[in-house]
């Protein structure tokens, strides 16, 4: 086991002194959370440990997509679709594995056997063909249902398809990215914070990739509209109330837009949202899901690390060695990818 | 309320005839809202429900 360390502790961007640090169990529960007023944290430390978490669902998210360049499916990673056939119709968003993949591929850490290796850039790029083969004519994509053109799914799975060809540098499907940027302009869902940051990553994404002019100006509208709606609490709308898991979804994504598009009522507004969370999230890492809006367990990380928000990394850590935080490996098939990935961003942020 | 195979015959049937026209398509998610997230006593989400430790103390009560 670890040996303790000294080390410099830091809450939001001020250095307090230099404290003891802890063990690092390795999110397995086996010790007890530290209940001092001293808080003791590494980021590196608590990034490898995201690393490893991040990392341990890749073998099953492998399994999960059809890995046959023979077959009419290649690239899908429903399993519930193209293996087993119970379902008629392709959840896009099980495409979003191809970002995971690409993650893997452009990065070498320890543990990490898929960094560099070409059947994990083919297995990415197929992921992306096969989600521009699955998309509606109108530029929208399904996931619970056939038809549904789901602003979720397709927000997500295109910011994630954008991502897994910049990553990767592959030759992008510029009708699906525009189809797909055209009908996120035309729908939005503003009922649902994440979904909103979600589209406007997108789009920015897209009009990045592709120097367009049009889907940026829209993205912005759409950031302009969501930080409008953030409450005076400072929660974004959830179904018209705050989420903790959700909320930390939103502080990852527009921290990820505002690394494209930096600005001082996005800051403000994450400032705004990070102090949410800081009411409600406790000192051993755990919070009152069932009082939120949407009783979300899980919780982001990614944008939490690129604002270096020690304090609330700090107690989701705690609760990584009380093994009580939800990892993404304690998810299902659905959603174990999405957080996997998240994950892997927080622990590779410099 | 559950899906058997005959709801889900019906949903099917529903799907493929007009729900390909994207009205019936939003139509038929505000009614899904409604009844399963917004009046539910308990609303459904898809990404929750995980086991968490905490859940072993509260069966044991």
């Amino acid at each position: 086991m670890g040996v303790f360390q000294v080390g410099v502790f830091q809450v939001g961007s001020f250095q307090v002194g230099r404290v003891q640090v802890g063990r690092f169990p390795g999110g397995n529960g086996i010790l007890p959370v530290k209940k001092t007023k001293v808080f003791c944290m590494l980021l590196p430390e608590a990034q490898s440990f995201y690393l490893r978490q991040g990392l341990a669902i890749a073998e099953r998210v492998l399994g999960l997509g059809d890995r046959d360049p023979a077959s009419p499916t290649f690239g899908c990673f429903d399993r519930y679709y193209w293996h087993y056939k119970a379902l008629d119709f392709p959840n896009a968003r099980a495409q979003e594995i191809g970002h995971y993949l690409a993650v893997l591929y452009a990065n070498c850490f320890e543990g990490n056997r898929y960094a560099g290796e070409p059947m994990i850039l083919k297995w990415a790029e197929a992921a992306v063909r096969f989600w521009s083969q699955i998309q509606n004519r109108d530029g929208s994509f399904n996931e619970w249902w056939p038809g549904e053109r789901s602003f979720c799914a397709t927000s997500f799975s295109t910011y994630a398809a954008v991502e897994t060809v910049r990553i990767l540098g592959l030759t992008p499907p510029m009708q699906a990215f525009d189809r797909a940027a055209e009908w996120l302009c035309k729908n939005n869902n503003p009922a649902v914070g994440n979904q909103v940051a979600a589209s406007a990553l997108a789009l920015r994404a897209v009009a990045d990739l592709l120097g367009e002019e049009f889907p940026a100006r829209k993205a912005e509208e759409r950031v302009r509209g969501l930080l409008d709606q953030q409450d005076p609490a400072g929660f974004f709308p959830e179904y018209g109330g705050g989420d903790v898991g959700y909320q930390s979804l939103t502080v990852s994504l527009l921290a990820a837009y505002r690394t494209k598009a930096p600005g001082e009522a996005i800051a403000s507004a994450l400032r705004k949202a990070v102090e949410f969370l800081d009411r409600r999230l406790c000192e051993d890492g755990t919070f009152d899901y069932k009082a939120c809006s949407r009783q979300t367990q899980f919780f982001y990380l990614s944008g939490l690390v690129r604002m270096r928000e020690m304090n609330l990394l700090l107690r989701h850590w705690n609760g990584c060695r009380a093994g009580t935080a939800l990892l993404p490996s304690w998810m299902d098939d659905r959603y174990c990818f999405q957080l996997g990935t998240d994950y892997l961003i927080a622990g590779l942020e410099d | 309320m559950y899906m058997t195979p005959l709801r889900m015959a019906a949903l099917r049937l529903y799907l493929t005839t007009f729900g390909r026209f994207a009205w019936f398509g939003r139509l038929l998610k505000r009614i899904a809202v409604r009844r399963m997230i917004r009046k539910a006593s308990e609303p459904h989400v898809p990404s929750a429900r995980f086991f968490t430790p905490d859940q072993l103390k509260e069966s044991g009560k």
